[in-house]
This record gives structure tokens, sequence and C-alpha cells, in this order.
């Protein structure tokens, strides 16, 4: 039976090809466009650390005054106040955390090099493990370089290369403004895009760590963090008025819990010594859900995927009118075919037939608009732009939406033409 | 005329609620499209108020530690001797510069007048380095620069912050205050000033800007350059050459014209508008296309009862018109309810996107781009059936 509607569907084709054509287009077009945008959004929202991600948190508490969020509209939960971070380190009830801030500073080697404006981060010395970073050469620090405020230095091999020539250079020392430091290990080119562990969205696609160093020694030397900072007391960095550490703690699926409970453990004791520290939902955040809070998809981003789909619809609407036309047209043949025997389903089947057709065209048309679409993506000025490309679920989408899209702007046509009474049609054809 | 009018939509139900929902979805999603397009637009060509082709801006980092105080002169005098530079000044923010952390937010208050604008601290110089225009009142002067974090007695507004806070009278002479306590008077206007980050969606708030003659603190501070526009290339690439032009280790972090500034600020929006400028074609095409076919297909339906017309007497014009009001009148519906459907649907994005003001003129302008395809695609079947002989129709 499929293979009668599809010769009927085939015949009904070619006698407007342009027509179907014109259609295919159309939501060719609209589906390419949608796919598009929603496959970058799709890669943009993807796990940046799949392998760790699972077992990875974002410390989520409130350490503000009452009232302070609501009046200044900041977000107070977004980052951990000194004091808090350091309490929970020296807890040591948590087997594995990091706290973290970002810097960016002028590295040089010795020499006659110029210096180079660099991106990294301060941190303690369990970020390495915590993300699972790779070492190319040396090791991290240890916690006993974090206690003692070691000058020591770890390079990502891009940076060590661009400062040595060559990746191996541990023992060797950098200046880092106006501060020597001794390189303990060189990272292997270690990027998560979205940099995730970042303070907030924007710099999260801008920004690639190429140094680390000991959070300790960064404040005994007065290095200024960049990023986001909330304050709301006195006192500097260094106490529990300003919220600017990012706290990443492991826990497995057992352990998830009793970090919670800690947690929980260590806001009632702050409380009871007169702090305003507040736990902000269970306390903990997953990756995915930090990335929803520092906001990675940018709103431009958002919004062509909006405009996009409106595209679609509208696509769909204007190719259900010129197969409303195509198909109305058509009354004298069908009401024939109805009052030779065929059923109403027979006839709604050819016609859906001859969409599902026409959907195949215009799948060809969306995979050559998604291919234009990611290439134009990928010529934005931004730090994404790269993760557009036209990859095997995108042009599944693409295919599966054509067809998708074009038996529903058939749909009604198909219904109104199959409802002709087959009397009055011969009759106005006559 | 209103009978055959209900008769068709009654007759070809689906066929008018299709060309209705066809022509209000267009109508919606033209207007959003319009809308975001012109406030690009506007954004992007709005003037900064500055001298932009001969103004170089240079973010310089210090390598080496010892008294910035000093090294920021040392570098101010190291910059002006560069072939070329007519002035040089210190400003702790320039527009474009895409840096957020440059923008200030102050509240300001003169009588119950509270609005938020941006403050622009200017060295010495600066001003003219910008070229900035006062239209109304004095330039700074000598006597009025105070050292950073210090608080000035003067302040020169631009012309929009001007109008917001004394709408009734001349601004010059008055008071206003920052921060809620401190008071400054203001000596001059300027017709255009841009906050550092202009948004669409602050729409004309992106001109209230004030300046204040206060040298930056080094840590905050900008140098600008005033040059000949020919000469930039040339001086841009002199402080480039750090360590010769100022004789100890420097490192640029940035050394570019104020056009140049201003493209790369709104590099991502521009490449953005070229896309919806291809949406918006198709979006016309598809529409004309859509609209065209269910035309022509009611006026093929109706070629019997346009000749039975014909044949009692009616003219080809009236013929004409009549076909013409037929088909028009579930665009013209379909239009009007566009304009609703847009500011619903800018509604619903503004709550997700920082986006301008739905003018009315873009819903406007949509629902005329609408009727005007609409009737291009109605023009060959009405005159067709106009045309139509009318034996011919009644023996089809």
């Amino acid at each position: 039976m499929f293979g009668y509607h599809l010769l009927v569907a085939r015949r009904g084709f070619a006698r407007n090809p342009l027509q179907a054509l014109l259609v295919a287009l159309a939501i060719g077009v609209g589906v390419g466009a949608t796919a598009t945008t929603w496959s970058l959004m799709d890669q943009m929202e993807a796990d940046p650390i799949p392998e760790r991600s699972s077992n990875l948190f974002y410390l989520h508490l409130d350490p503000s005054p009452p009232g302070f969020a609501k009046e200044t509209g900041a977000d107070t939960t977004a980052a951990a106040t000194w004091t808090d971070a350091m309490n929970l380190l020296r807890s040591k009830e948590l087997s594995s955390m990091a706290a973290m801030a970002g810097l960016s500073m002028r590295i040089r080697a010795p020499g006659d090099l110029p210096p180079t404006r660099s991106s990294g981060r301060m941190t303690t010395s369990g970020l390495f493990r915590l993300f699972g970073i790779p070492f190319a050469a040396g090791s991290g620090w240890t916690e006993e370089d974090d206690a003692s405020e070691s000058r020591v230095i770890v390079l990502e091999a891009r940076l060590a290369n661009r400062l040595f020539g060559h990746s191996d250079a541990v023992g060797a020392f950098v200046w880092l403004g106006n501060h020597r430091l001794r390189v303990v290990g060189v990272t292997e080119n270690w990027a998560p895009k979205p940099n995730f562990y970042d303070s907030n969205g924007r710099s999260a696609w801008s920004r690639t760590d190429e140094f680390f160093v000991p959070l300790s020694t960064a404040m005994a030397l007065g290095m200024a963090p960049s990023g986001n900072m909330v304050c709301w007391g006195d006192g500097g960095l260094d106490g529990d008025g300003c919220g600017w550490l990012q706290v990443w703690i492991e826990a497995g699926s057992a352990d998830r819990q009793r970090v919670e409970a800690r947690l929980r453990g260590y806001v009632e004791s702050e409380q009871a010594k007169g702090r305003n520290l507040r736990i902000s939902g269970s306390g903990l955040l997953t990756v995915k859900e930090r990335m929803a809070v520092m906001g990675v998809l940018p709103d431009d981003v958002k919004l062509q995927a909006w405009l996009a789909t409106g595209l679609l619809a509208l696509c769909i609407l204007n190719s259900s009118g010129v197969l409303f036309g195509r198909f109305l047209s058509r009354t004298s043949d069908i009401s024939i075919r109805r009052a030779l025997g065929a059923r109403r389903s027979q006839v709604l089947g050819h016609l859906l037939v001859e969409a599902l057709l026409i959907g195949a065209v215009s799948s060809l048309f969306a995979l050559v608009a998604c291919w234009f679409g990611t290439r134009l993506l990928g010529q934005r000025p931004t730090a994404y732009a790269a993760l557009a490309t036209l990859d095997v679920s995108a042009s599944a989408i693409a295919i599966t939406l054509s067809i998708v899209a074009c038996i529903a702007a058939a749909f009604l046509p198909s219904w109104h033409a199959s409802a002709a009474e087959p009397a009055i049609g011969i009759k106005a054809s006559q | 005329m209103t009978r055959p009018i209900a008769q068709m939509l009654r007759f070809h139900g689906a066929v008018s609620w299709l060309l209705f929902a066809e022509a209000a979805f267009t109508v919606a999603i033209l207007a959003n499209t319009l809308s975001i397009l012109g406030g690009h637009a506007s954004l992007s060509r709005a003037p900064s108020g500055f001298q932009e082709a001969g103004t170089v801006i240079v973010d310089i980092d210090e390598f080496d530690g010892g008294d910035a105080a000093l090294r920021l002169r040392e570098d101010l005098a190291a910059l002006s001797r560069i072939p070329g530079v007519a002035r040089v000044a210190l400003v702790n923010g320039i527009p474009f510069g895409g840096d957020s952390s440059t923008e200030v937010a102050n509240a300001l208050s003169m009588a119950s007048t509270r609005v938020e604008a941006s403050i622009i601290q200017a060295g010495p110089g600066a001003p003219e380095a910008l070229g900035v225009r006062v239209t109304h009142g004095r330039a700074f002067e000598h006597g009025d620069f105070v050292q950073g974090p210090g608080t000035p007695s003067v302040v020169m507004v631009s012309q929009a912050l001007a109008n917001r806070l004394f709408p009734h009278g001349s601004p010059l002479g008055r008071a206003i205050y920052l921060h809620g306590s401190e008071r400054l008077r203001v000596i001059g206007v300027s017709r255009w000033l841009t906050r550092p980050s202009p948004l669409p969606s602050r729409g004309r708030d992106n001109g209230l800007a004030l300046l204040v003659p206060v040298v930056p603190q080094p840590a905050h501070a900008t140098f600008v350059l005033q040059v000949r526009p020919q000469d930039a290339a040339a001086v841009i690439a002199s402080v480039g050459r750090g360590d010769r032009t100022f004789g100890h280790p420097h490192g640029i972090d940035r050394a570019t014209t104020l056009a140049e500034s201003r493209r790369r600020y709104f590099a991502v929006a521009d490449s953005d508008a070229k896309l919806l400028i291809a949406a918006t074609v198709a979006v016309g095409l598809f529409s004309h296309a859509g609209i065209s076919a269910l035309v022509a297909f009611v006026v093929a339906t109706r070629r019997r009862s346009i000749g039975i017309c014909r044949a009692i007497g009616a003219s080809r014009a009236r013929v004409a018109f009549e076909t013409w009001l037929l088909l028009s009148t579930p665009v013209l519906a379909g239009a009007l309810a566009g304009l609703l459907l847009a500011r619903a649907i800018h509604a619903l994005l503004a709550t997700q996107f920082p986006l301008a003001r739905l003018s009315l003129a873009f819903p406007a302008a949509a629902a005329a781009m609408v009727l005007a395809l609409a009737w291009c695609a109605m023009a060959a079947p009405m005159l067709n059936a106009a045309r139509s002989d009318p034996r011919d129709a009644m023996r089809s």
C-alpha cells in the first residue's frame, strides 16, 4: 500500500515541481536556522568535564547580611569568603576540595623577552587532582607549599613554550609581576570549554588559565584577584566581608549526603558564633547547575535560537498556505478517487506521503542551510564561534525536523482536501 | 459589500484563517526583528561625543614596581614626545571599552530626581584630547582638577543628563549630588557623552554621563592621545615599541583608536545584524509565496461567480476592487492582530533579554510591509479575474 501511496505522491510532486521545491526550500531554510542555533546552544551547554562532573560540586552558601542581596541585586551565593573557604579546607572532613580565584598578570622569563599578559588562577593544591589536570612535566605543589606560602608556580605547556621555547620548564624561574617564582610543574594544554570553574559566564568563554599559583602565596604577595566579587563589609579579602573565591568539592554519589550534612553542621556552628552565614539550597551545585547560574549561554545566542524558531514557525505557516492551494486545486482528482472507492484515510495518506517526499527534499536544503549557518556563526567574532559545527547530531536533527515540519505544514491542507464531497467535486470540475 | 466578504470568509474558512495567521505572525516576527535591528543601528551609530578617529587610547601595564604616580607622569611625558601627538591626558574609562568595571553606577539627586549615570574621571587636558565639545558653559580649568580619589567641586554633564535632572531650566551653576552626599556644581554641558558600555536596553539612557575633573589613580588610568587621524597608525606603532618609547619595561595592554574600539565593541552585534537582515528577507519572500498561493487558489475557486458578476454588468474595475477587498480583509485583520502579537512576543522576549523598548514604528512598518507584500501577491490573480471572459467563466 505504501508503494502505491508513494507512486501517487511522486506523480503529485511532479505536477508542479517548482511549487514543491519552494515549500521544501522554505522549510529547509527554517529548519536549517533552527537546527544550527539549537545545536550551538546544545554544544555550549555540553558537559565540559564529563569524566568527573558527576562527582564535582560547587559550594553554595550565602554569607552576606540579611537583605543585602535584595537591596543590591547582587548574587551573594556566587562566591565564598576567605573565612569560609579556609575553615572548610582546614577541617579536613571534606576529603578533596579546592578554593580559587582568577588572576591576570604580566609574566616573563628571565632574559630579554618582553613580558606577556596572561590569565591564571590562584588556588589551593587540591585543584590538580580535583579536576584531573594532566601534567607534561613535574607536578602540582603540596599542602606544605600552601601552608608555607612557597614561591612556586605551575605553567600550562602553551605558556611554557612561549616563555622558554619548550615545555620542560620545571626548576626554572619566572617573574609574575614583580615576584620571582619557581616552576614546579607544567600541565598539558587543558582548557575546558566553557571554563566552568570561572567566576562568571562572560569570562568562562574568553579566558583560559595559563598558570596556577598557590592561593596563600598570592595573598601574601598582594596579588589582586580578577573576576566577580561582592563585598558587604570592611576588612579586605582575608575576612568574611567579601565573597570572591570559587570553591569546588569532590563527593561521590554515596558521599554527597555526608558532605551536605557537614556543610549544614558548619553553617550552624558559624551561626552560633553570631555570623550571618546561611546555606543556599542543599549547599552544593552540580557542574551543570553552576554553569546555568554563571550564565554560560550568552543572551545573543539564546535570542538567535528564539528568532530562528519563530522563522521556522513562519515557514511552516507559509508552506501550509502554499500546500493548501496545491492540494485543494486537485479537488476534482481527489473526488474521482473518492467516487471510485478510495477511503478518506487513503487520500489523506497520498497527500501526506507527498508531504513526506517534499520533506525529504527539504532535508537536503536544511543540511545546506545548516552548513551555511554554521559557517556564518563560526565567523562571528566570539570565543565560542568554533563550537558552531555541522556534526552528526545536528544533521540528524535537521533531517528529522524537516520531515516533521513538512508533515505539520501539510496536515491541515491534506485534511481539508481529503474531506471533499465526491459529487460536488466532480460536478465543479465539469 | 460586506455580504460577499462574509460569504467568502464562511466558504473559505480555513483559507481565511490561514491568511489571517500568516499576516499576523509575519507582522509579529518582522516587527521584533526590525526592532532589534533598529536598536542596534541607532546604538552603533550614536555619536560618542568624542573625536573618534583622532583619539588614540593606550593602556599600559607597568611591569616593575616603584612609585606608580611618578611612572604615570613619566609615561605622560614619553607619550607626548611621540611625533604626531598633539595632547596626552588621563581618563579612567572610555566608551566602547567593553569593560563594565569602568562604568560606575551612581545615584544623583536634585530635589526628587535620582538618575543612574556613568562618571568619567578626566585629568587635565582630557576633554580637549577627547574632542569633547562644550555646548553650554565652560570647560574645566586648571584649578578645577583634584587628584583621585578626591572629590572635585565642579562637573560637566551630557545634554541628556542635564535634560533629565533639570528639565525646566539651565543646568549651569546648579548643584548635583554624587553618591548622595558629594555636592558638585555644573559648569558645562556637552551635547553628547556616552556611557562606557552602551546597551540597547538603555535607549536614551546611554547618554547619561558626566565628566569630573579628577586625575585617575594609576591603577585605573587610561591614556588618551589627541592625534591627526592620518598619524594614528604611526603613533600606535610607536607606542607598540614599548621599552624604546618609554625607556623602561612596559607591557602595552591596548593601543588603538577610539574608532577601532567602537568597531570591535559592535563587531558581534554587526555580525548578528547581517544574519537578522537575511532572516528578514527570507521571511518576506516566504510570506509572499504563502499568501500568493492562497490568493491564487481563492481567485480560481471564484472564477465562476466572477463570470456571473461580469455577465450581469459588473465592470472590470469593480470586479478587481471587490476581489481585492475580499482578499484584503483577512490579511488586514491579521496585520492588525499582528500589532498586538508583536507586543506580546516582545514582552515575552524582554523578560529574557535586555531589549530596547518596542517603538510603535516597527510594528507599523512591519504591517505596512506585509500589506504591501500581500497586495503584490494579489495583483496578478486580481487582474486575471477582472480580465476573465464571462462566457468562458460561465462555461467552466
